[in-house]
């Protein structure tokens, strides 16, 4: 990684040069930057079905190449965080509470258990070497990716870090503020998942991914 | 399966390029492989074309600019591309790049 590499640029070649990536990936940007109406940006549901689709069916190889590129840039992090085109599968005028979120999470069978997999996958020990209760760091990342395209899509709160969150605060929790807080920090503050990301763009976990099944 | 044969030297080539290369105003430094359609169409395939030749041969059509040879050319499209500009927006190629090409 030279000082003017872009690892998330490098990665977005790459996909595009893949029949396969390149076709997902056109097939989540068309629906995630479609204007609908004055009113709706996009039709945040199908870019939501679309992105499911592409972290399903395209290859790590690519898909995380994307996502958990290693940056040393703005030009980088930026880039990394508009993958998922956040503008649509992201933000909203609105930040609801977390455990709202996690509440509507609940009544949707895909959310529901891709939310239970990442607190499984993800959930970080400081006494093992990889800082994961499970030493898995592509499990921590599948269950990370299997968020994108819920009520729960998470991504990159800002180009500083690799600290992520759902789309939701814990303003307005009440008497279940450190419930809420809890939940937000198992995703900003994840030491198993930013270790699992850092092992993946520094391409350090070599052995973890020649196990993982073709997708 | 006869067009191909008489018109065998029109095929699919790819090139890999910028896609500042095709200099359609995108400000980006992402990449792309183009396929386009190259070759003659030498051979008269339809009774329209040998009509043409035919015609023009004889002068018959006066100052009429016709076509009197087929030509080699996309007959189907590649899927859509989409990539991010530099100014962080996404933008799609619709119809940019061939995918199957014959005599027309």
């Amino acid at each position: 990684l030279g000082t003017r590499g872009n690892n998330c640029l490098d990665a977005a070649k790459a996909c595009n040069l893949n029949d396969n990536c390149k076709k997902f990936r056109t097939t989540y940007v068309s629906p995630c930057t479609t204007r609908i109406s004055a009113s709706e940006i996009c039709n945040r549901r199908k870019c939501h079905k679309a992105l499911r689709h592409f972290f399903d069916r395209v290859p790590p190889k690519y898909s995380y190449g994307m996502l958990f590129c290693s940056c040393r840039n703005t030009a980088c992090t930026e880039r990394r965080r508009q993958t998922i085109v956040p503008i649509c599968s992201y933000q909203e005028k609105e930040k609801p509470n977390c455990l709202s979120l996690a509440e509507s999470c609940q009544t949707n069978y895909i959310c529901r258990s891709r939310l239970a997999d990442f607190f499984t996958n993800c959930q970080s020990e400081s006494r093992t070497v990889s800082g994961c209760l499970r030493e898995n760091y592509a499990g921590c990342l599948l269950a990370y990716t299997g968020l994108i395209g819920t009520f729960m899509t998470p991504n990159y709160i800002d180009s500083q870090s690799i600290s992520v969150a759902p789309w939701c605060s814990c303003s307005g929790s009440g008497n279940r503020k450190e419930d809420c807080d809890e939940l937000l920090n198992f995703f900003m503050h994840n030491r198993c998942f930013q270790n699992a990301v850092q092992a993946f763009g520094n391409g350090t976990d070599v052995n973890l991914w020649q196990h993982m099944p073709p997708a | 399966r006869r067009r191909r044969r008489r018109n065998k030297g029109c095929v699919l080539k790819e090139i890999h390029l910028n896609i500042t290369d095709l200099e359609l105003g995108y400000d980006t430094q992402e990449e792309l492989m183009f396929k386009y359609c190259s070759g003659s169409c030498e051979v008269a395939e339809t009774t329209y074309d040998l009509i043409l030749k035919n015609l023009t041969k004889n002068k018959k059509l006066g100052q009429d600019n016709v076509q009197p040879r087929m030509c080699c050319r996309p007959t189907a499209f590649e899927d859509n591309l989409s990539f991010l500009d530099s100014h962080m927006a996404y933008q799609t190629l619709q119809r940019y790049s061939a995918k199957k090409c014959g005599c027309v």
